[in-house]
């Protein structure tokens, strides 16, 4: 049996020396083929690992290469949802947070730009693609507050008001659109196009390069499909609608100040900021700051209603003030 | 026989070549794998000697071994002594040697001219001192002498390895030109050395030494000191048939791991000399014996410093015949060198070799050493060494009887005259024609005129058989009637030569001797009349003071 101990430049004699030493056995015994029984065992535990780690390396690529898979896949998805975003929809929601900071602090007085004082021309220009954003002012200073104000901003009485404006001032008509947006049924007929700020917020995360990061850097499989899950879930498609808004509505309420009492939903005395920009160039459209006082409300409705009504009056307010019309007053 | 025994020829300075070897081949040869293998094998060498074969003998050793002292002749004369120290020499092989002389003269010739050789050249002597200390440093590391834990078994591989290569060129270089038996170690080296499992052993040590070579440049600071160095080329010795590819070498090891061996570069290793050393057993084994042969002549050739030392000169004898005369010239008795005292050396010349000699003269006069000399000179003439004397010549004989100490033994179921009876008895049983015999003063144990008609008898019986005979005895009377009568064939008679004084010169002339002196001995040891009165008085004058006085 030859041996590897053996080489091609040693004499014959030698590598037959060698092989009986190798294999303890001389040239002529009848055992010289058999191994020995610790060979055996040697050789059936190496051959058991030799096996192990092929089964091992088999699985660990056959892991690896549905781990690709996965991740392509939903790399895939991901940069197919993409496509048709704004170029600069990585820095939307940094420049939004800018904006909100910026209009948070010290009130930079009242301005409405030229191109909307017609009531025609606004109403135009109110119908073209918008985030909304409604929440107290302070919490416009801080991301984690501006994201809360999202997480509670809806298609209210206000937006409802401003954008469909009632032909009314009295209580009985604002308070009959009051009820409708809490209905929700009036906003998708009016504010459909109106996107909540909230959606860009929890969705675009989804579509920017961290994440995307996120999904190369997976190490397992069950990462990756935990990964997947989220991106099902994540309102992809509300962002990218959101993402392609025009113009911004930005909405804070300053605290009471303090000359009545807080209703039971929430209404009080203050002041209110509105602001409306176009989002791709950061034209400031509109910048007015309002008072609100739900006092004049009739008690057996303030309690319930005040806030709607109040905010419908705010819209009415904008509206009449960029236009200078008036609606009717109806104190009944 | 051993299969891979091979045709090579095991030199052997005890006999001429062509002998087979006398050591027990398989045995041997099996205790030297062990012993490289690491197993326990203190005094495997010595054993291996102890059982080896030696040349046909006519001699018993039991005849005259131990009266003749030839144990302690061996450990104390045959000494050997090389750069100041002295080598360990296994007494017990030497003394078979020599108690078992061989029966051919052709071999005693053999030894004769090795021994002569070897004396004859200072250069020879040292190398023949040189292999022997190769050989003894062989036998340390096989037999692990130190008795300290091995901690790389391979590195004590290796150098047993290399110390077999050294003997195998001192073989096959400093002896191919000898002119005696010594000849077949040259042969035997050049044979070693032309051989496939040689170049085996010299490609593997080359291996060890010298796997690769590099060559570097090493900078040196101003201070002297070394800042650094690189590696400008790294060659390996592939010529080497024991370079392997550094794949195969792992694939040797995976392979020796399979078989059953551990996984690592030693045990690659130890498997290569595993390999190389089986190549070479045959070898080995003849070393062994060889190792034994030179013990015997450097034993003899330290004799020959020993008794030089002492002023004293040895010689290779003329070997004669059995009819020629005696002629041994200061001849002295080397036993007396173990005591520190300087012998006296006498000269033998005349006498026919075959006769039968009595010896007398006064006690302590020297007979019994003069028997002791002639028992050794013959014995170490027979085994073809030097000799304690100056010059002479030996007849070589058949065999040795000595009966030259009586011992008593507890159980011995005759007394003195009833042993040594036995003893005679036994003598002509066993005794060949053409032996030497040599017996100290005979029948003393009867009275005289009995023990002289035994005397008469043993006489005449050894003189029927032809030997060598050398009686001493104190019969005087009865010695100067055989002197005057000549009725006894080849009869021939010595006396301890006295000087003026009448002490003993401890030389020896024809003749008897007129008085045993044995009151100068009595005188000389306190035992006079006027001394042992004194000593009874002494005593009586004691008991008389130690008996209280009676009132």
């Amino acid at each position: 049996m030859a041996t590897f101990l053996a080489t091609k430049k040693m004499s014959p004699a030698l590598r037959a020396r060698l092989e009986v030493s190798v294999s303890g056995r001389k040239p002529g015994d009848a055992r010289a083929w058999a191994p020995s029984r610790a060979a055996l065992i040697r050789l059936a535990v190496l051959v058991s690992l030799v096996v192990l780690l092929a089964t091992i390396l088999l699985a660990k690529q056959r892991s690896d290469q549905e781990l690709a898979q996965q991740r392509a896949t939903l790399l895939e998805r991901l940069r197919g949802e993409r496509v048709g975003l704004p170029p600069n929809f990585k820095t939307l929601v940094s420049r939004q947070y800018l904006w909100f900071e910026s209009s948070a602090r010290a009130y930079a007085g009242d301005q409405i730009d030229p191109s909307i004082r017609e009531d025609t021309a606004f109403s135009a220009e109110l119908l073209r693609r918008m985030l909304y954003v409604r929440g107290p002012l302070e919490s416009f200073a801080r991301p984690t507050g501006i994201a809360e104000s999202a997480a509670h901003s809806y298609r209210d009485a206000f937006l409802l008001c401003l954008l469909d404006p009632p032909a009314a001032r009295s209580e009985k008509v604002l308070l009959s659109r009051a009820r409708k947006a809490l209905t929700g049924v009036e906003q998708t007929l009016v504010a459909a196009h109106v996107t909540r700020y909230l959606e860009l917020l929890v969705g675009l995360p989804y579509l920017l390069p961290d994440w995307e990061a996120r999904v190369q850097v997976a190490e397992s499989s069950f990462e990756l499909e935990k990964l997947t899950r989220r991106f099902d879930e994540a309102p992809i498609r509300a962002a990218k609608q959101a993402a392609h808004a025009e113009l911004g509505l930005l909405v804070m309420d300053e605290p009471n100040d303090g000359s009545g009492p807080t209703e039971l939903d929430g209404a009080c005395p203050h002041y209110v900021r509105v602001e409306l920009r176009e989002l791709r160039t950061n034209k400031l459209l509109l910048r007015l700051r309002r008072h609100v006082d739900p006092g004049w409300i009739s008690p057996s409705i303030r309690w319930e209603h005040a806030n709607g009504i109040n905010s419908c009056g705010l819209g009415l307010d904008i509206r009449e003030q960029v236009s200078g019309s008036k609606a009717e007053d109806d104190v009944k | 026989m051993d299969d891979g025994r091979r045709n090579l020829m095991t030199p052997d300075l005890l006999q001429p070549a062509g002998a087979v070897p006398r050591i027990d081949f398989d045995h041997t040869k099996f205790a030297l794998s062990l012993a490289f293998d690491g197993a326990v094998s203190g005094g495997m060498f010595s054993e291996a000697l102890d059982k080896s074969a030696l040349p046909r003998s006519t001699w018993e050793p039991s005849g005259f071994a131990s009266d003749l002292f030839v144990s302690r002749f061996v450990a104390q004369c045959l000494r050997v002594r090389i750069g100041g120290r002295e080598a360990t020499l296994s007494t017990r092989h030497l003394t078979r040697v020599l108690c078992q002389p061989p029966a051919e003269v052709a071999i005693v010739e053999y030894r004769r001219e090795i021994i002569a050789e070897i004396a004859g050249s200072n250069d020879l002597r040292r190398a023949f001192e040189k292999l022997y200390l190769t050989l003894c440093a062989l036998r340390t590391l096989l037999e692990n002498a130190g008795a300290g834990r091995v901690w790389d078994a391979n590195r004590r591989k290796l150098d047993i390895l290399m110390a077999l290569k050294q003997v195998f060129q001192l073989l096959a270089e400093q002896f191919p030109d000898c002119q005696s038996g010594l000849g077949c170690l040259g042969t035997f080296g050049a044979q070693v050395t032309a051989s496939e499992p040689y170049q085996a052993l010299s490609d593997l040590l080359n291996y060890d030494a010298h796997l690769a070579s590099l060559s570097l440049r090493v900078a040196v600071g101003a201070d002297g000191r070394i800042r650094g160095f690189e590696v400008l080329s790294v060659n390996e010795n592939s010529d080497n048939p024991f370079v392997n590819p550094v794949w195969r070498r792992w694939l040797s090891k995976i392979e020796l791991f399979l078989r059953g061996y551990r996984f690592g570069d030693g045990e690659v290793m130890a498997r290569l000399l595993d390999s190389v050393f089986s190549g070479l057993e045959v070898e080995l084994v003849a070393m062994v014996q060889l190792l034994g042969d030179c013990e015997f002549y450097l034993g003899a050739l330290g004799f020959k410093d020993q008794a030089e030392a002492a002023g004293l000169n040895v010689c290779l004898p003329k070997l004669v015949t059995a009819e020629s005369l005696r002629d041994l010239r200061s001849l002295f008795n080397p036993l007396l060198l173990l005591n520190g005292s300087v012998p006296v050396p006498c000269d033998l010349i005349g006498d026919r070799l075959t006769s039968t000699t009595l010896v007398t003269g006064p006690n302590s006069g020297g007979k019994t050493r003069l028997l002791q000399a002639l028992g050794l000179t013959q014995l170490l003439a027979q085994s073809g060494l030097f000799i304690p004397a100056r010059e002479g010549s030996v007849a070589l004989s058949s065999g040795l009887v000595a009966s030259l100490i009586e011992q008593v033994q507890a159980d011995q179921a005759e007394g003195r005259l009833g042993m040594e009876l036995l003893r005679i008895r036994a003598l002509f049983e066993s005794l060949p024609p053409g032996a030497m015999v040599l017996l100290d003063e005979l029948c003393s144990g009867t009275n005289p005129s009995e023990g002289e008609q035994i005397f008469e008898l043993v006489l005449t019986m050894l003189n029927r058989l032809g030997l060598q005979v050398f009686i001493t005895t104190h019969f005087l009377a009865f010695a100067a009637r055989l002197a005057g009568s000549a009725t006894i064939q080849r009869l021939n008679f010595l006396q301890v030569e006295l000087n003026t004084d009448r002490q003993p010169t401890y030389q020896f002339k024809a003749g008897v001797a007129q008085t045993s002196l044995a009151g100068h001995t009595a005188e000389r040891l306190g035992v006079t009349g006027d001394q042992l009165l004194k000593l009874v008085e002494a005593s009586l004058s004691k008991q008389s003071r130690q008996t209280p006085e009676r009132v």
